[in-house]
C-alpha cells in the first residue's frame, strides 16, 4: 500500500500525534485531511489534521524585518533551512487486518513513523464503515475548531463518497451529528452553519 | 543565585562615572584625530614617507597605509548588477581537550553559494575533517594550540571557497568573516609559516579564477588609521620613544571616525594598504586592503570594515561591485545589518554540542572495537556534563 507520504512522526500519543515536515512538502497536507500511518504489515492508524503550525527562529524573526526579501533568501529559509512544519493530528481510529474500528488505536505510531495522505479509496473505506463512530473523537475536545474541522472533513468525505456513487453519506453524517449533538444547540448550530457552507 | 548582584549593584556608581570620563577622553581624542584626518587629507605621500620612517624605526608597527585617495574620501555604491554569485564559507572546530575520553581535533566549514537573480534555491556544501591522530600532538609532546587549530579552520575556509570556483556565474564574490590577514598566535612556528604559504596560494589561485575574495569584519574595533595619524606629527626622537602601550590616541577605533563621514547607506572610505609584520607577507597582487562601508539604514549607520587583496583593490569597478553586493546582503537582515549569507554559512558550519558528543562516541565505539585502551573522562569534565536542569542549584 502507497500514497503521499507527508511527513513522519515526532510524538504521538494514544488520542492524536504530530508530524513534521519541511516546508516544501508542505502542498499535500491540508487542514482536515484523513491520513494514516501504517505501522505493521496489517496494522494502520487513521487520524484527522486539525492544526497546521509552522515554527519561527531567530533568523526568520530577524528577515521580517528587511524590507525586501530575495525570492532566493526564501527558498533558502523554506527548502534549506530545518525548520520544520508541525502538524496535529487526532487519533479517529484504526485498521486491523481488513477490519476497520471507529475506537482510539491499542498502541500509538512511533518516531519517525512515516505518515500518508488517504486517497479517495481509503477515505471511503474508513468513513463508510460503521455509524460513523470516529465523530465522538473529534467532538471530544471542545479546545480544537471543531465546527472548522467537521466541515472540512464532511467536504472531503462527502466528495469521495459522490465519487463512488454514495450521495447519501453526507445526509447521513449530517443525521448523525444532529443525534450525536442535540444536548448542545450553539454547537450544533455551529456545525451545521459550517456545513451550509459546502 | 550563583551572582551576588548586590555587591554588583553597589559598585555600579563607580563604574558608570568610570566609563562616563572615559567616553569623555575619547570624544576629545577622537576630536583631534577627525582634525588630522581633515588636515592630512590629501597629504598622502607625507603619510606614506613617514610610515617608512616609522617602519624602519619601530620593528611590530601595525597601521594604515594611505593608497591613492584622499583620507577623507567617499565613494557612494554603485547599482548592483542583475545577476551575481556570491559565495560564503565560515568555520567551527572541535578543540582537542585533555578532559576528554579521547583527544581529537574537527575543522568544520560551511560554505553557501547564492546565484542572486536566478531564484534558484541557494546551494549548501560542508566539509567536515577529523584532523589525523599524530596531528593533535606536538612534537614537544603537548597539543596542538586552539591558535593553530583556528589558523587551520581559516585556511580550509579559503579551500572550501576555492573547491566551487570552477563553475560560477561571474561576477563573483566570495566572503569570510574576519579579516584575510592570519592575526593569529603564534606567529613565528614553522607550522604557522607552512600553513600562511598555503593560505597565499589558495589565495593566487582565487585570483588566478577571478572569485572576488574578501573578509568582513562587523563592528570593527581596529585602529588602524588612527594609528597612522598619531605616527603623522612625530619627529624621529617620537618615533624612536613610540611605546605601543601609551599611545597618544589609544581607545579611539576607525568606526567612530568614519561614522561621521560614510552617512549614507553604502557609502565607503578610502582605500588603506595594512602595514603590519604579517600583512608583509602578502605581496604584489595580495597585499593587504581595507575600507569601511556604511551598511546601516538612512539615519542609522552601521560600520563595518572590508579587507580585500590588491588585485581587487586596484580596480574600482570590484570594490564598487563589493559595496553594492555587501549593502543588498546586509539588509536582507532587516534592522540589524550584517551579510545574510555569512550568517548562513556560520548556521551550517556551527558545531553544536550534541554534534560534538556525537563524534566522541564514535571514535570512543572505533577505539573500543579495535581494542585501543580510552581514558576515563575527567572528574571535571564529568560533572560539567551533569545535566544541570537536574540540580537544586540552578533552576
Amino acid at each position: 500500500m502507497s500514497g503521499i507520504a507527508i511527513g513522519r512522526l515526532l510524538r504521538s500519543g494514544t488520542t492524536g500525534f504530530v508530524i513534521g515536515c519541511r516546508v516544501n512538502q508542505l502542498d499535500a497536507p491540508s487542514f482536515g485531511a484523513l491520513v494514516r500511518v501504517p505501522l505493521a504489515l496489517d496494522y494502520q492508524v487513521y487520524g484527522l489534521i486539525y492544526d497546521i503550525h509552522i515554527e519561527d527562529d531567530g533568523l526568520v524573526r530577524q528577515l521580517i524585518t528587511a524590507q525586501d526579501v530575495p525570492e532566493e533568501v526564501l527558498r533558502d529559509n523554506r527548502e534549506n533551512r530545518n525548520v520544520p512544519v508541525e502538524i496535529a493530528v487526532l487519533t479517529l481510529g484504526y485498521q486491523q487486518g481488513s477490519q476497520i474500528f471507529h475506537l482510539l488505536p491499542p498502541r500509538p505510531p512511533l518516531s519517525l513513523d512515516a505518515i500518508y495522505l488517504c486517497n479517495t479509496e481509503e477515505i471511503v473505506n474508513f468513513t463508510g464503515t460503521g455509524r460513523f463512530g470516529y465523530f465522538r473523537h473529534m467532538l471530544r475536545d471542545r479546545n480544537k475548531p471543531i465546527e472548522e474541522l467537521l466541515a472540512a472533513h464532511l467536504m472531503a468525505a462527502r466528495a469521495a463518497h459522490e465519487s463512488a456513487g454514495n450521495d447519501d453519506w453526507f445526509v447521513d453524517a449530517l443525521q448523525e451529528l444532529i443525534t450525536l449533538m442535540r444536548d448542545d444547540y450553539q454547537g450544533l448550530m455551529n456545525v451545521l452553519g459550517a456545513a451550509s457552507e459546502i | 543565585m550563583p551572582v551576588n548582584l548586590l555587591e554588583i549593584q553597589k559598585k555600579l556608581n563607580d563604574f558608570s562615572a568610570q566609563a562616563a570620563a572615559r567616553k569623555q577622553k575619547l570624544a576629545s581624542r577622537q576630536r583631534e584625530v577627525s582634525n588630522l584626518i581633515e588636515g592630512y587629507a590629501d597629504r598622502l605621500d607625507d603619510l606614506r614617507e613617514q610610515v617608512d620612517r616609522a617602519a624602519s624605526m619601530i620593528p611590530h608597527l601595525r597601521c594604515a597605509v594611505p593608497r591613492d585617495e584622499a583620507l577623507d574620501t567617499v565613494v557612494p555604491k554603485p547599482n548592483l548588477p542583475r545577476t551575481f554569485t556570491v559565495l560564503a564559507a565560515d568555520g567551527s572546530q572541535i578543540n582537542p581537550s585533555r578532559h576528554a575520553q579521547v583527544e581529537f581535533c574537527v575543522i568544520n566549514v560551511g560554505v553557501v553559494k547564492m546565484m542572486r537573480g536566478s531564484g534558484l534555491t541557494p546551494e549548501i556544501y560542508t566539509h567536515s575533517q577529523l584532523l589525523d591522530y599524530d596531528a593533535v600532538f606536538l612534537p614537544s609532546g603537548g597539543m596542538i594550540s586552539e591558535g593553530m587549530v583556528a589558523l587551520k579552520r581559516d585556511l580550509r575556509e579559503r579551500e572550501a571557497l576555492a573547491k566551487l570556483m570552477g563553475d560560477l556565474q561571474p561576477p563573483a564574490i566570495s566572503m569570510t568573516d574576519g579579516p584575510l590577514e592570519l592575526y593569529r598566535e603564534p606567529h613565528e612556528t614553522a607550522e604557522f609559516a607552512k600553513t600562511l604559504d598555503r593560505y597565499l596560494d589558495v589565495l593566487a589561485s582565487l585570483r588566478d579564477q577571478g572569485l572576488i575574495t574578501l573578509g568582513y569584519v562587523d563592528k570593527p574595533g581596529s585602529d588602524l588609521i588612527g594609528r597612522l595619524l598619531e605616527l603623522a606629527q612625530m619627529t624621529d626622537d617620537d618615533l624612536a620613544a613610540y611605546n605601543r602601550r601609551r599611545r597618544r590616541f589609544a581607545g579611539v577605533s576607525d568606526r567612530q571616525l568614519m561614522t561621521d563621514i560614510l552617512v549614507n547607506p553604502g557609502d565607503r572610505s578610502a582605500l588603506f594598504g595594512i602595514h603590519s609584520q604579517t600583512a608583509l607577507r602578502f605581496r604584489g597582487d595580495l597585499a593587504l586592503h581595507f575600507f569601511y562601508i556604511n551598511v546601516g539604514e538612512p539615519g542609522k549607520p552601521h560600520l563595518a570594515r572590508v579587507e580585500v587583496p590588491n588585485w581587487v583593490a586596484g580596480d574600482r569597478m570590484l570594490v564598487g561591485l563589493i559595496q553594492a553586493v555587501l549593502l543588498e546582503q546586509a539588509s536582507i537582515m532587516g534592522t540589524r545589518p550584517y551579510p545574510y549569507i555569512l550568517h548562513r554559512a556560520h548556521e551550517v558550519a556551527v558545531v553544536t554540542l550534541p554534534e560534538h558528543q556525537h563524534v566522541e562516541e564514535m571514535i570512543v565505539a572505533e577505539f573500543q572495537r579495535r581494542g585501543i585502551p580510552i581514558d576515563e573522562k575527567s572528574n571535571k569534565q564529568y560533572h560539567k556534563d551533569l545535566d544541570s536542569t537536574k540540580t537544586r542549584y540552578q533552576a
